[in-house]
């Protein structure tokens, strides 16, 4: 005979999340239901599983360090130098390195749009940047 | 408040750039495992992090000292996966290659390889799989229970959903995921 318990029963209560009444109930019938016990076995084996901090491990790639040069230099730039030079030299290093960064790195579109937000919020002399880098990813995304 | 955070945004008030730099530290890990496993993929990952951070420096300033950063930083995280949509379009292809002649798909692939030392992979790739399969609000209530740990009112908040609504979609992503690794053999034996 088919059994007619809930089985979503058996996961609140491996999850202790069930009503006391409801418990003895189930526990009940598990002494009589050789289908729920298995049912039962097997949800244990999958809880261990999705619990098991070991099947999460990610390794972190280095891309997130280059977000982060990204997002920094966008919302937080070190002014150290005059204007001026900070303007050669961020445009020097986005010559060297935008080919190659922009090529790569998931996530250009959201750059880009972070780049263009930039230039309506940053100072002057970031502005002139990220409209140059702009022009250099839209060039590069054009094929 | 967190001490920790007290901190970050103690520095962030003198210095920008450094509370910036500690506030992306402490919480790239977090943010990245948890777009890792709803995207399934490490491309989609990076973008979904980077559009979280972007979202939380933007915020930061107006940010109230006295709450604490963790919850606020799993709700954007949460609400940015969710919203989280593939414009396959605009993406850049992974066949096309970088300067250095090197395509974006062979950097992906070595940098997985080290992973498939495992000698658990069957079952921890299994479980990806299962994962990446189900709904997206089946996939998030799994990664926020089972991943992270929440209570089933914590994830209630963090999705805005009613209480209710997380047992269902825990229960059913739950099934999806039993008879998908099931299917896969990895409790046999
Ligand atoms: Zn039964």
């Amino acid at each position: 005979m088919e059994c007619k318990l809930d089985v979503t029963l058996l996961q609140d209560l491996l999850e202790g999340v069930i009503d006391p009444i409801e418990k003895l109930f189930v526990e009940e019938h598990l002494k009589t239901c050789k289908q729920c016990r298995k049912e039962l076995a097997e949800l244990k084996l999958l809880f261990w599983d999705l619990n098991d901090k070991a099947n999460y491990d990610t390794s972190l790639p280095t891309e997130l360090e280059h977000i982060k040069g990204a997002l920094l230099e966008e919302f937080a730039a070190i002014p150290t130098k005059n204007t001026t030079a900070i303007v050669l030299d961020v445009h020097r290093k986005n010559a060297r390195s935008a080919g190659m960064f922009l090529d790569y790195m998931p996530g250009v579109k959201a750059s880009n749009e972070l780049v263009k937000k930039g230039v309506r919020t940053a100072p002057s002399a970031l502005g002139k940047v990220s409209k140059a880098l702009v022009k250099g990813t839209r060039l590069l995304l054009a094929e | 408040m967190d001490s920790s955070d007290a901190g970050i945004l103690k520095i962030y008030k003198k210095n920008k750039h450094q509370g910036l730099d500690l506030l992306y530290e402490r919480y790239k890990k977090y943010v990245y495992t948890i777009a890792y496993h709803y995207a399934g993929n490490r491309e989609d990952a990076l973008d979904l992090t980077q559009e979280v951070f972007i979202s939380i420096f933007k915020s930061l300033d107006n940010f109230k000292v006295e709450f604490s950063l963790l919850p606020w930083v799993k709700r954007i995280t949460v609400n940015k996966s969710l919203n989280f949509l593939r414009d396959k379009k605009e993406t850049l292809s992974l066949d096309q290659t970088n300067e250095n002649g090197s395509s974006i798909q062979d950097t992906i692939r070595s940098s997985e390889d080290t992973e498939s030392q495992l000698i658990y992979l069957d079952t921890k790739q299994s479980l990806h799989k299962s994962i990446k399969s189900l709904p997206p609000k089946e996939r998030m209530v799994i990664i926020l229970r089972h991943m992270k740990g929440l209570k089933y009112d914590e994830i209630a908040k963090t999705m805005d959903i009613p209480l209710g609504t997380v047992r269902t979609l825990l229960h059913r992503g739950r099934k999806n995921i039993k008879a998908s690794m099931k299917e896969d053999g990895i409790w046999e034996g």
